[in-house]
């Protein structure tokens, strides 16, 4: 069969859109084939992923419906009588004075607590927002230095960022050197040296012609700035042009960020 | 609040449709139905659930639009009661992560009565840890997808791949444009599924 037959055939299988024989057929043949084992196994992910976002959608739908029968006039209730209001109309007034006047009160209360609870410092909103940029499954044409990026990436997850970025920064495959950067900056970041990670990130975000990499570079040289303590005009601007740009990967999380603070 | 007014077969083809205006406006009918709301109100009470009446019918509702888009909705009985069967089943057992629906034979081999109440024939099946785990990660893997590549997808997906409708829905030059967008979008997301590590494990464990 060939690759576009399979995929077809994967997809309707998904979809439910087989025919008895062929969903027989399709099953028969994914039971003694591996590596369509595989290929389906990665569909299925997708499908799955897709799946979500349809019933996201559903979900805010419903939530928008449920705001609109709220802000809607309840029309069934009778009107209150009119000499029933006219009755209680005074003492009604500084009972709700009284109660407006305490809510006051107690919201200055709670907003003084919030403000010097709350207040986060950029070194802990940052490691709120922080994302791992992504490794990948990269290769290049030297075994040698595609090796030594893969241990590169276990010795981060295992905390040992100093032997990572050693191993990181000897990689000269030119196919492994932008990835390799980038982990880079995911192991100072890691590792509390802002700074460099900064630095590291921006070179990256310059230089890669990947857009997702890139896209993973600014928001890490973002984070890393602002980690760093460095002044609004070095990192603001980064994060309002993500912010306002709907085709970047971390438009959401730049909008949030700014939302918080 | 309504009450249901069109028939039960015009909302399940609504439902079923790939009109996305009809289907909601179908799912808005039953979301907002009098008698729905109240006896989910009634069971949460009588069982007394914890649960919020909107997140069991809002669970509900999502769980029935797969079911019936799927083809697997039999139509057995009458719309609103299958609903509330499902809503039943979500308060009764105290189901948090619910995934899908099915007909207790099709688990059982059983062949059931159907003329009973719907919450004797169904069962909603939910996701284990490793499912939630699994879907949190693709949650955060959709999350670094553009919202345009959301849309597209979401898009993509409610109309099983039909490139026609798509470029009529999105307004685009053409159906091929459509297929462009698709095939962008599915690419972005596939390299960020392939990218993770942690959910390649979850598709070894699958084969």
């Amino acid at each position: 069969m060939k690759q576009q037959d399979i995929q077809e055939t994967m997809e309707a299988y998904l979809l439910n859109n087989l025919s008895e024989a062929d969903k027989q057929a399709f099953e028969a043949q994914l039971r003694s084939d591996e590596a369509l084992q595989k290929d389906f196994s990665r569909l299925q992910m997708e499908h799955r992923a897709m799946q979500l976002l349809l019933r996201d959608d559903l979900r805010m739908q419903m939530n928008a419906w449920k705001a609109e029968k709220n802000a809607a006039p309840d029309t069934n209730e009778p009107a209150a009588p009119a000499h029933e209001a006219r009755r209680v109309l005074l003492p009604v007034r500084w009972a709700r004075l009284a109660a407006a006047a305490s809510i006051l009160l107690v919201l200055a209360f709670v907003a003084n607590w919030f403000w010097n609870t709350q207040s986060p410092d950029g070194a802990t909103l940052a490691a709120e927002f922080y994302v791992s940029p992504p490794a990948g499954n990269h290769r290049g044409e030297s075994d040698e230095d595609t090796d030594s990026y893969q241990k590169a990436v276990a010795l981060i997850q295992q905390k040992q960022y100093d032997l990572a970025i050693e191993k990181l920064i000897a990689i000269a495959d030119p196919a492994l050197l932008w990835p390799a950067r980038m982990q880079t900056a995911d192991a100072y970041y890691k590792k509390g040296d802002f700074a460099k990670a900064a630095a590291t990130a921006a070179e990256v975000a310059a230089q890669t012609q990947d857009p997702l990499m890139r896209q993973s570079a600014e928001w890490l040289q973002a984070m890393a700035l602002f980690a760093s303590g460095a002044s609004d005009p070095e990192w603001m601007p980064i994060v309002q042009r993500i912010a306002a740009d709907a085709n970047h990967g971390y438009q959401n999380k730049a909008q949030e960020l700014l939302k918080k603070l | 609040m309504k009450v249901l007014t069109k028939s039960d077969a015009e909302l399940i083809a609504d439902i079923g449709s790939h009109d996305v205006v009809a289907r909601n406006n179908a799912l808005k009918m039953l979301y907002l139905d009098k008698v729905v709301n109240g006896t989910i109100a009634r069971m949460i009470s009588d069982y007394n659930s914890r649960q919020e009446a909107d997140d069991v019918l809002q669970e509900a509702i999502i769980l029935l639009d797969e079911m019936i888009r799927s083809g697997r909705f039999r139509g057995d009985s009458k719309l609103s009661s299958f609903l509330i069967g499902i809503a039943k089943n979500i308060i009764r057992n105290s189901i948090r992560n619910a995934d899908k629906v099915v007909y207790k034979e099709e688990i059982t081999e059983n062949s059931t009565e159907t003329d009973g109440s719907p919450e004797d024939y169904l069962l909603v099946q939910e996701r284990s840890e490793h499912e939630q785990k699994r879907d949190q990660l693709l949650r955060d893997a959709l999350g670094e997808l553009t919202a345009r590549c959301r849309d597209v997808l979401t898009l993509y997906y409610f109309k099983s791949y039909s490139m026609a409708q798509i470029a009529e829905e999105r307004r685009l030059s053409s159906a091929a444009q459509a297929k462009k967008d698709a095939h962008d979008c599915r690419q972005s997301l596939r390299s960020l599924v392939a990218s993770r590590p942690a959910l390649s494990n979850f598709l070894m464990q699958w084969t």
